[in-house]
Formats: structure tokens, C-alpha cells, sequence
């Protein structure tokens, strides 16, 4: 019997990608779309579409959804204030979960639900970027031993979406504790985005978070701005055993990039050091005329384009030689699920990572350094 | 460090004419060096040249890492909220290499580069303003170090 697939919640989310991944293995089967009963119209409505796209059911009580037959997996990815709630009532049905990153809005609720998937003896894993070909590399490099012993990465990872505009520049005050993530036009990118780098650095070192420090800023996006969410992020964190960290993260408009945008990484050891760049231009024209490529055309229900189903293609751009992903995200769950353990990242790595995310607008706030939780 | 001046003239020339809009991001992965000893005023001469090409003086630095690791990382705010990331690194025997990345705020400049070992060999003058004291200050507490005149 395929594994029953719950997918809440629907459209104009990264749930574009996992419920169609879901529907893609034969493994799986998806059984419906569900959410809140109490959604705003606007959820509910893009709740709807994905459900007709993916031709199953919409459910609009996650309660009666939960109850029914056949559902053994949900695939958690509402916006990040409910993310928590939803996915602690998927864990007390005794549902699998799969997890949309940040694992939540709350270290709260992210630490209930660790504890309840830990109780109930539920397998989970959090959506990251550790199965695309640079961290894959990366693993790699560092498991030959061609480095030596690891004492500094460093990560650059900067999404090339939406339409930027020169803001005024001026220091940040930043939120210690932010409530709210994602609105339809804006983000808060230091969470959005430095949670995969975060995620990344876990997997490769099985180390705990130190201790971090931050600085936010609105470099890009009015839209930000206007609704005091950060769109760039800096951290410089320190592991266990000394490894220095340091990461970049935002999002920095069409034209920062001719592809998805910059995603570098560079490893230090004791004996070498290596320099990953997933998206490096590999092919230069010099001539009179400056080619450009021509940015994607504006999707009202998506206007900062986060979202697969709005069109991000460039035009004129060039290609890039890029392995493809060998196994996708969702298929390495259902991977974990057939030997009965946790996906790569698994909500307990999310709370990791959620733990250095909220030190870091801590740090952000305090302009200082934050001492993260150590873990047995 | 005849380098470190060529390295500011290129990017500098090729920033003329704003092509990318104002610097509000820099990364710099500077492995220039074998020897443990100048880490720091590599870092140094680093900082000096992305607060220049940000146009902006700096109002801080994170320290991390050290000179017995091999690898010295700087986290730098500047006084309107440009943000830089600095590493020094050790060549461990190997080439010298540059990696740059600076963010505009309306597009980017990669900088690449693999310089001559000749060209590392001059002593590092010591930037004015200077920034060692905060960076050693900071590497010292193991928090962030507001800017000195040095």
C-alpha cells in the first residue's frame, strides 16, 4: 500500500513543490488537501487550486482530514505564525510529518512538537538544500579528508527574485523575538533563508550551535521595509570543537543574478580549503552591446515571485552545466520512511536550527552575542 | 602588499559608473599567506578596502576564529548598515586566491582571482585608519567591537 499524503496547505507555497514531489513516487499517494477550517478567504481559495491542480479533495477542517482512512504522512508548509500548531495536531493524530523550514514561528511549539515526534515514535524531516549538488559536494570534500580537520565554513546564499528598488541606507533595529514571517509580498529573508545554510552546516558537522551573532538589514525590497521585515541577514556563529561559521543570506533582486541566484560556500580546514560555487558565470561575452536578460513579467497573486507557479524564467540567460538533483527531497523521506528513521534533517535538526534563527534576531536586537542551548 | 592597491584600483574601476547600484554587501575570502602571523593584518587591509568601496566608515567588528586556527573571520557593520563578511586564510602550501562578492542594490560583481605569488611578498602597511586593535580586542571578549580611531 502507498503511503497516504495529507498536503496542507495549498497554493502560493513551497507546497507547489513537495505535494507535486509527493505525487511523483509511486510510493506515495496524495489523499487531499486540508488546512485550518478558519483560513482567511485568500487561503482558502489557493487551498482550493492546488487541490484541483493535484485533482483530489479539499478538506476544509484539518480535524475531519486527520480522522479519515488511508492518511499516513502530511505534508506540513503553511505560513510560519501557524506552521507549529498545525503540524503538533498532524503529530497527535500520529501522522509522519514533513516539514516545510523553519520547522516553526515559535521554539515553543518547535520544541513541543519535537518532544511529541520523539513520544509517539513518528519519523519527520525538514525541507532543506542538502540534497542539491553543492552541499552534496561539499559532504564529499569533506568526508575524503582532503581538508584535514574542519575549522571554518562559510556559506553565501542569495535568491535572485523580485523587483529591488535603491533604499535609503541606514542601520537596522532589529525584533528580538519576530511573530510574523510571510506576507504575500514580502518575507522575513534572514529566516527564510539562512535556515538552509544553518541546516546545511548541521548536517555536514553533526555539531551543535555556540553561540551566534547577527546584523539584519533592508537593503532591497520597499515592501520589507514598509512591513519591518529584514531582506538580508549576516551571521558569524561558532560550533562545537572551535569550527567558525559565517553566512550571508537574502534575497537581492532579479538582476543580482542571471540564474536562481549566488550560492557559495567555502570550506577551511587543516590542510586545504575548498570553494563551492553552485551557480558561477561559466561563460563571458565581451562585445559592444551589453546583453541583458529580461526579467520575469509580475503575477498579482505572487507579487515578490516566491512561488514556483508564478513564471521566474529569465530570458536570455545563460545555462549552467549543474548536476541535477539525483533524489528529491520528498522521495528521501519516503526513502527514510521504507527503513524507519528520520529524513536527512529531521525536526529535532529543526529546532537546532530554529534555536541558532531566533539567537541570531536576538543578537540582531542586542548587537551582541548570543550563547545558543547545548544539547545532550 | 603591492597587491592589496591593484586589487582596490580593479574593483573600483569596475564599480565606476555604478553599474550595480550602491555596495551593501561584501564578502572577501583572502588566502594570501602561509604564514599565521599575517592573518590579521590581512584582515586589516581587507576591512580598510571594503570600507572604502562601500564608501562608508565602519561601526564594527566580530571577530572569530584566530591566528593558532589558521583562519580569522570578521563580521563588519558599517555606519549606514552596509555589512561586510572578511576572512583571512591560510594558502596551507597552495596557491594564493581572491574571492570576492560584492551585493549592489541593483545587481552584483564577482571578482575571482589567483594572484602572483610576487606580488604578495611586500610588507602589509597598516591601513589609516586602522582596525587592529578592535579586531584583536574583539578576537580578546569574543564579541562585537565598536570601531577605534587608530
Amino acid at each position: 500500500m502507498p503511503y497516504g499524503v495529507l498536503i496542507a496547505t495549498g497554493a502560493m507555497s513551497h507546497q507547489e513543490n513537495y505535494a507535486l514531489g509527493f505525487q511523483q513516487d509511486k510510493r506515495s499517494n496524495v489523499v487531499a488537501v486540508s488546512d485550518e477550517k478558519d483560513v482567511d478567504e485568500r487561503r482558502a481559495r489557493l487551498n482550493q487550486k492546488l487541490a484541483d491542480q493535484l485533482r483530489v479533495p479539499y478538506i476544509r477542517d484539518l480535524d475531519e482530514a486527520l480522522a479519515r482512512r488511508g492518511v499516513d504522512v502530511v505534508s506540513v508548509c503553511t505560513e510560519h505564525h501557524r506552521q507549529g500548531r498545525v503540524a503538533i495536531r498532524c503529530a497527535e493524530a500520529g501522522k509522519h510529518i514533513y516539514i516545510d523550514k523553519p520547522v516553526a514561528g515559535s521554539l515553543a511549539e518547535a520544541r513541543q512538537l519535537e518532544a511529541l515526534v520523539r513520544k509517539k515514535n513518528l519519523r519527520s524531516q525538514m525541507f532543506t538544500q542538502v540534497l542539491f549538488p553543492p552541499a552534496q559536494r561539499a559532504r564529499r570534500l569533506i568526508a575524503s579528508g582532503s581538508l584535514g580537520e574542519l575549522r571554518a565554513i562559510h556559506h553565501d546564499l542569495h535568491f535572485a527574485k523580485g523587483y529591488t528598488k535603491e533604499l535609503p541606507l541606514k542601520p537596522r533595529t532589529e525584533t528580538s523575538e519576530p511573530k510574523t514571517f510571510l506576507v504575500p509580498d514580502a518575507k522575513r529573508e534572514m529566516f527564510n533563508i539562512a535556515v538552509y545554510s544553518l541546516a546545511m552546516f548541521r548536517w555536514l558537522t553533526r555539531r551543535d550551535f555556540r553561540t551566534v551573532s547577527a546584523i539584519t538589514a533592508n537593503y532591497f525590497f520597499e515592501n520589507n521595509a514598509r512591513r519591518d521585515y529584514e531582506d538580508f541577514g549576516v551571521l558569524s556563529l561558532t560550533l562545537d570543537g572551535g569550527i567558525v561559521a559565517t553566512i550571508s543570506s537574502g534575497r537581492t533582486g532579479w538582476k543580482s543574478h542571471p540564474g536562481g541566484g549566488t550560492n557559495r560556500t567555502k570550506l577551511i580546514g587543516t590542510r586545504g580549503s575548498a570553494f563551492i560555487d553552485g551557480f558561477a558565470t561559466r561563460a563571458e561575452i565581451t562585445g559592444g552591446r551589453q546583453a541583458f536578460w529580461r526579467t520575469p513579467p509580475e503575477n498579482p497573486d505572487d507579487p515578490a515571485a516566491f512561488w514556483s507557479s508564478s513564471d521566474q524564467r529569465k530570458s536570455g540567460a545563460v545555462e549552467w552545466a549543474i548536476p541535477g538533483v539525483t533524489v528529491s527531497d520528498q522521495t528521501a523521506f519516503l526513502d527514510a520512511l521504507d527503513k524507519g528513521r528520520d529524513g536527512e534533517v529531521s525536526i529535532a535538526d529543526g529546532v537546532h536550527v530554529l534555536e541558532a534563527l531566533f539567537g541570531a534576531y536576538r543578537a540582531a536586537a542586542s548587537r551582541d552575542v548570543v550563547s545558543l542551548p547545548r544539547h545532550a | 602588499m603591492q597587491y592589496f592597491s591593484w586589487l582596490e584600483k580593479t574593483i573600483g574601476a569596475a564599480l565606476a559608473g555604478n553599474p550595480i547600484g550602491r555596495p551593501v554587501f561584501v564578502r572577501a575570502h583572502l588566502e594570501l599567506t602561509a604564514d599565521h602571523g599575517l592573518l590579521i593584518p590581512i584582515s586589516e587591509a581587507g576591512v580598510a578596502i571594503v570600507s572604502r568601496l562601500a564608501g562608508a566608515p565602519v561601526r564594527s567588528i566580530y571577530a572569530l576564529g584566530g591566528v593558532k586556527q589558521g583562519t580569522v573571520s570578521l563580521q563588519v557593520e558599517f555606519a549606514q548598515g552596509q555589512t561586510s563578511l572578511v576572512t583571512a586564510e591560510l594558502t596551507h602550501g597552495g596557491e594564493p586566491a581572491v574571492q570576492l562578492l560584492l551585493a549592489g542594490q541593483n545587481g552584483t560583481l564577482r571578482f575571482d582571482d589567483f594572484p602572483d605569488p610576487r606580488l604578495l611578498v611586500q610588507t602589509i602597511e597598516s591601513p589609516t585608519p586602522g582596525y587592529r586593535r578592535s579586531i584583536e580586542r574583539s578576537l580578546a571578549l569574543g564579541k562585537p567591537a565598536r570601531a577605534e580611531e587608530e
